[in-house]
């Protein structure tokens, strides 16, 4: 039950953010909240691969998590920050780890 | 006539999505079932949420309960504000229910296409972006079936599932770097997440970012 109420809350709270000005047309966020809301999802990012990637006690091995993130980063600038490049490069990258690294 | 054409090219360009958040989908739908959600509620969370990068923190943070998720998926969602502003200045004035519809698939993908759509000069930027819309839609929620019907019959410790998750979330961060100071704001992220360490597990994830973003405020914009 509870699940279900975070799914329906998580809909509203989304659709209300996506709906807000298309209700009400003309009226834009500006100044510092602008710019909060612009750089909250980079933040948010960062923080939940850091948490698992970086952070002591993210993985029971550190080893392959570290060359996940340098394959990832990797695959980034090879394919220009595209997400099926940084995808296949950090797995590639973790998998190698877990096979050489043991 | 006209709305048929843009019906068509939006189709022409959606495909492209359906194949592309299809995959997404299958692994949002594996996690979300290896994370301890019911099936049906993974797939309905797809249908009425439509937003993967909300649905992954959910699945990741899943177990930290309500609130940080809760938290978590209004900071990403607040990202669409700016998005809903600008799609309601391309569309122009049209009925409520035709300007409600549109903004329940408006996403990162379909915002984009319909943006350079506008910049190509399209007639029919509705019948465009309703296209492009079905084709997300379906995709996501297809390749959520089929992800939550395949998730029992793996094992996330065996395949690396939690790094997968990682390694998507710095996906979804790096096109948001555009300048020098973003990088200062993810190198913040990562530091704060090493200091939020101090704070209860449930509340480390969106007490860094919070942190990250508020002193972002105060960075110079590039």
């Amino acid at each position: 039950m509870t699940d279900l109420l975070v799914v329906l809350a998580m809909a509203a709270v989304t659709y209300g953010c996506r709906v807000v000005f298309l209700a009400r047309p003309g009226r834009e966020p500006s100044g510092r909240l602008a710019l909060f809301l612009e750089r909250f999802p980079l933040a948010l990012f960062v923080a939940l691969a850091a948490s698992t990637l970086l952070v002591p006690g993210g993985l029971d091995d550190p080893g392959p998590g570290y060359a996940a993130l340098a394959g990832a980063v990797g695959g980034g600038l090879l394919s220009r920050r595209s997400l099926p490049g940084i995808l296949a490069g950090g797995v590639a990258a973790y998998w190698l780890a877990r096979v050489f690294l043991g | 006539m006209r709305h048929r054409r843009a019906f068509r090219r939006g189709l022409r360009d959606g495909v492209v999505l359906f194949v592309a958040v299809g995959g997404f989908g299958v692994a949002y739908g594996v996690l979300g079932v290896q994370a301890g959600l019911a099936p049906w509620l993974v797939v309905l969370a797809s249908a009425v949420v439509v937003s993967g990068a909300a649905q992954f923190a959910w699945v990741s943070l899943a177990a930290a309960g309500p609130g940080p998720v809760l938290l978590a998926v209004s900071g990403l969602a607040l990202r669409h504000v700016p998005m809903s502003a600008r799609v309601a200045s391309l569309v122009g004035p049209r009925p409520l229910r035709v300007r409600l519809a549109l903004a329940w698939v408006l996403v990162d993908e379909t915002f984009g296409l319909t943006v350079a759509a506008a910049r190509r000069g399209e007639t029919d930027l509705v019948a465009y972006k309703a296209a492009v819309d079905l084709l997300l839609f379906s995709g996501w929620v297809v390749g959520t079936v089929l992800g939550a019907g395949l998730g029992g019959r793996f094992d996330p410790a065996v395949w690396g599932a939690e790094v997968f998750f990682a390694v998507l979330f710095v996906g979804l961060a790096a096109p948001l770097i555009r300048g020098r100071w973003d990088l200062v704001v993810a190198a913040l992220a990562v530091g704060a997440t090493f200091a939020a360490t101090v704070f209860p597990e449930a509340w480390r994830i969106t007490a860094a970012a919070a942190a990250a973003a508020a002193v972002g405020v105060v960075l110079p914009d590039d």
